[in-house]
């Protein structure tokens, strides 16, 4: 009785605005309190949590992330892929695609591709004649694009979460994350056939977009290539991914000024990955004593007296987890469902690092799902639009990603096809 | 009250400072450490540990950060119609209950720093629990936060009871 008037309090704080930290934290105190816990074990659980080294990549790669998009980096990129498919019809709704996954994927779906990229590609695409809900939908459903390829943040809170290995994360999301992109390309090619949006591939202009970005081309290379060739930890790839774009936009492009946008940047990324932290910190508290109460075994018990089959449970999971990303935001989601699903995923047999997979692109699709998915507030607060009318533009790219999501659930080599080839440990 | 708001208003400001130079030496002290790794095949004692206390500690100066600019993550689906009808009412209700919640916490905080302090071990010259004290101190800014927010609410429901 004592524990539902505690949840039902906790979830009405919760709906009318409280800080969902706190929530978990007052969650996480008050169980305790109950079970005659000492207090004092949620904060072991937040020290625990410092002890990993692998965190250090998400407050560097956070930055790394502020720093591009805040730089002259995207306009650089928009130039560089308009050069390459600009001449095919629908070509400026794939440069969108492209630009927005490489954004999120060093800055996880913050918020930042939408608010940082939406400014320029939104008026980009309305002067291409794309119909405007095409492009609502396309610029909010991006928004969270790229959750799947490295460096994403996600893949590293998952790792740390599951212990599992940050290299075969980063290099399981490879494929499954092109499906979705492709899947989206599809669609957006359909939609640009109906317009006379071209224009003439020149290869001058492909040069000059080649080299104005030739500092920024070897990112994304210096982080995989370096993970796979064993030259460097996920941890020191943040290091010198954060030092380079550093380097790069300070010094060589100066598209940033040291003291007047690198304090700026900084105190913008720390809030991010603070409030990151204190949400993994409380929430890990709660879920733990979750677990120490046998939670995942009782739902397992239950839910095998209704499902035997895998794919029924791969379904089940599959629309629970859309649920759960459109009420919660992604690093919540993560972090509070992720220790209560993995050992009932374990059961049947589903593989850490496809469940990974399963996960993130569910949490994908769940950001953008009506009505409470984040990524619509952010682009209803960015494009000034109703919720609704960002929900309505969303559907076709959501059903896109529904179908990528049926194929990286049900074929899990997908995932872990890449990982058998290159033997990554 | 004008003492708590003096005294938030200075607590922000070296934490902005204070965020800012810390992350600065992060980023500086693992390119280094990761430089001589690489290319002279050595390192600095301690770098790891030294770089994984300065990450505590810059994200939890941040989440401190995010206090102070209303930047936590919250879902804001029903509360920002509630704050149009009651905004006083709905500050007051959340504000409360966080800086009881962040009480706990921080007092929790407070007694896991004095349980460490006996046996606890040294990065250079630094103690531990030194480095782990950011997580009660956090706690306790955020709380003094919230605790000025309870009353700013009530003087924002005492202002629509006005008109």
């Amino acid at each position: 009785m004592t524990a539902a008037i505690i949840g039902i309090t906790a979830v009405i704080l919760g709906v009318i605005g409280m800080p969902l930290f706190l929530v978990f934290a007052g969650l996480a105190v008050a169980l305790f309190i109950m079970a005659g816990i000492d207090t004092s074990a949620v904060i072991i659980e937040i020290s625990r949590m410092a002890a990993s080294p692998v965190l250090i990549a998400i407050p560097l790669f956070t930055f790394a992330g502020y720093l591009l998009a805040e730089s002259g980096t995207p306009a650089r990129l928009i130039k560089l892929t308009r050069a390459l498919v600009g001449s095919i019809k629908g070509g400026t709704a794939i440069v969108a695609l492209f630009v927005c996954a490489f954004f999120t994927s060093f800055s996880g779906a913050s918020g930042v591709t939408i608010i940082a990229l939406g400014g320029i590609l939104f008026p980009m695409l309305t002067k291409d004649k794309y119909p405007q809900n095409f492009s609502l939908g396309l610029l909010t459903t991006s928004g969270s694009l790229g959750l799947l390829f490295p460096p994403s943040l996600l893949l590293i809170l998952y790792g740390v979460l599951a212990n599992v290995s940050i290299s075969k994360l980063f290099i399981a999301g490879i494929i499954p994350g092109a499906i979705l992109i492709l899947l989206m390309s599809l669609w957006s090619l359909k939609q640009g056939a109906k317009l006379e949006n071209t224009e003439p591939f020149e290869w001058g202009k492909l040069v000059s977009a080649l080299k104005e970005t030739a500092w920024e081309i070897p990112l994304p290379f210096v982080v995989i290539g370096g993970i796979y060739s064993g030259t460097f930890t996920a941890s020191e790839a943040a290091i010198l991914t954060a030092a380079y774009a550093f380097i790069i936009e300070v010094f060589i492009y100066k598209d940033l000024s040291l003291t007047r946008d690198i304090p700026r940047i900084i105190r913008s990324s720390m809030i991010v990955v603070g409030g990151i932290f204190v949400i993994l910190g409380a929430a890990m508290g709660f879920t733990n004593y979750l677990v120490d109460e046998q939670v995942p075994m009782q739902i397992l018990d239950w839910l095998k007296t209704y499902v035997k089959e895998k794919w029924l449970f791969l379904l089940l999971l599959n629309i629970f987890l859309i649920i759960v990303g459109a009420v919660l935001d992604v690093f919540s989601a993560l972090i509070v469902v992720l220790p209560l699903m993995l050992p009932i995923a374990r059961e049947f047999g589903i593989d850490p690092v496809h469940m990974a997979i399963i996960f993130l692109a569910n949490l994908e699709i769940g950001y953008n799902a009506p009505p409470a998915g984040l990524n619509l507030f952010i682009a209803s607060f960015r494009f000034r639009k109703p919720v609704l009318t960002l929900a309505k533009a969303t559907l076709p790219f959501l059903a896109m990603l529904i179908l990528g999501l049926m194929l990286i659930t049900y074929i899990p080599d997908l995932s872990l096809f890449l990982i058998k080839l290159f033997n990554v440990q | 009250m004008k003492f708590l708001r003096w005294f938030n208003y200075r607590v922000y400001k070296v934490l902005k400072a204070s965020v800012v130079s810390l992350f600065i030496l992060l980023l500086a002290f693992s390119a280094v450490q990761v430089i001589l790794r690489l290319v002279f095949k050595t390192g600095i004692p301690h770098a790891e540990s030294l770089s994984r206390y300065l990450v505590l500690w810059v994200s939890f100066l941040g989440a401190s950060l995010a206090t102070f600019k209303h930047r936590h993550i919250n879902l804001d689906i029903f509360s920002k119609h509630l704050k149009k009808i009651n905004p006083g009412l709905v500050t007051v209700i959340i504000s409360t209950a966080a800086t009881v919640i962040l009480g706990f916490i921080s007092w929790a905080g407070v007694v896991f720093i004095l349980n460490e302090m006996p046996d606890s071990q040294k990065v250079y010259f630094i103690p531990v629990w030194v480095m782990e004290s950011v997580i009660p101190l956090t706690f306790i800014v955020m709380m003094f936060i919230y605790f000025q927010r309870i009353f700013d609410g009530i003087r924002m429901m005492r202002a629509a009871g006005r008109k």
